[in-house]
């Protein structure tokens, strides 16, 4: 997993590629902690080079959720495609996140 | 029949997945046509089962193998997952209320979703079997699955990847990969005749 992260102004793209599982999801911690613990308002998750994610890839992108709208700002998905799109499917994820 | 042998932690989760996407690459080529979602399907079952095992079956213990077993007919693919460590209860995990946003507790419930049988049966060794039934479109315009045949030829091949300072007959870098009877093997997956 490898993930990139960019802001501008008062956004916040990050864009992560690969597996997203429980090997690679702790990594992911860091990044995400930075995004809440900045206030960011307005955050976009880049999901189309994403291959794989399982049931903890999923917990942390819900946190990052939870978390930005505690502090009143919202998170976006885009790109997600493949097995990644059947998970957030088959979790309903699709009704909090447009995909 | 496809048998894979690695040690119970997250570092071979990766390797089992690939030999579980390999397989029903494999099992659709066989058929001559597609089997629609099969794959990411496959994965993502086996994928909340190896973190299962890995991360809450050896905790607290020596860390043991996960056995995976594929193997297919015209009709299903069968996915069998042995380990050594502790046994769980899938009745006593809670229901996934999908109305609430979860940050953990999806792994069965992805398991169950996906694949159209799932039994566990606990150990030592603990047995998850995991089955996804080929549905066919039938002259009548009807969907249709079949019933469990015999699974596996004893030409497929059946590989272990042991961890270090295991006996094996053949040495690759730091794992071995051996041969094993896939007969023997075959006649453990296919045990049982289909319930339900």
């Amino acid at each position: 997993m490898k993930y990139t992260r960019t802001d501008t102004d008062e956004s916040t793209t990050l864009l992560i590629e690969g597996t997203l599982d429980a090997v690679t999801a702790p990594d992911l911690r860091g990044v995400v902690d930075a995004i809440v613990n900045e206030a960011r308002k307005d955050v976009t998750l880049e999901l189309s080079s994403l291959r794989l994610i399982d049931s903890s890839g999923v917990g942390v992108i819900v946190s990052l959720f939870k978390r930005v709208r505690a502090n009143g700002g919202q998170v976006r998905i885009q790109g997600l495609r493949d097995q990644p799109r059947a998970i957030f499917r088959l979790l309903r994820l699709d009704r909090v996140f447009p995909v | 029949m496809i048998q894979l042998r690695v040690p119970g932690t997250l570092a071979y989760r990766n390797i089992a997945l690939r030999a579980v996407s390999e397989a029903c690459k494999m099992a659709q080529q066989e058929l001559g046509e597609p089997w629609a979602e099969l794959e990411e399907q496959a994965i993502s079952a086996v994928g909340e089962a190896f973190n299962n095992v890995a991360i809450h079956g050896y905790h607290g213990l020596a860390v043991g193998y996960i056995d995976t077993t594929i193997g297919w007919t015209v009709d299903e693919l069968v996915i069998q997952i042995t380990d050594t460590g502790h046994s769980f209860d899938p009745d006593c995990v809670a229901p996934l209320d999908l109305d609430e946003l979860h940050e953990s507790g999806m792994g069965l419930f992805i398991m169950k979703s996906f694949m159209d049988r799932v039994d566990y049966v606990p150990g030592p060794p603990n047995v998850l079997r995991m089955v996804k039934y080929r549905v066919t479109d039938t002259e009548d315009g009807g969907r249709s699955s079949g019933i469990l045949g015999v699974i596996g030829e004893p030409s497929q091949p059946v590989v272990t990847i042991a961890a270090p300072g295991e006996d094996s007959s053949t040495s690759r870098s730091d794992w071995r990969i051996k041969a094993v009877d896939s007969t023997e093997a075959g006649s453990r997956l296919v045990g049982g005749s289909r319930r339900g």
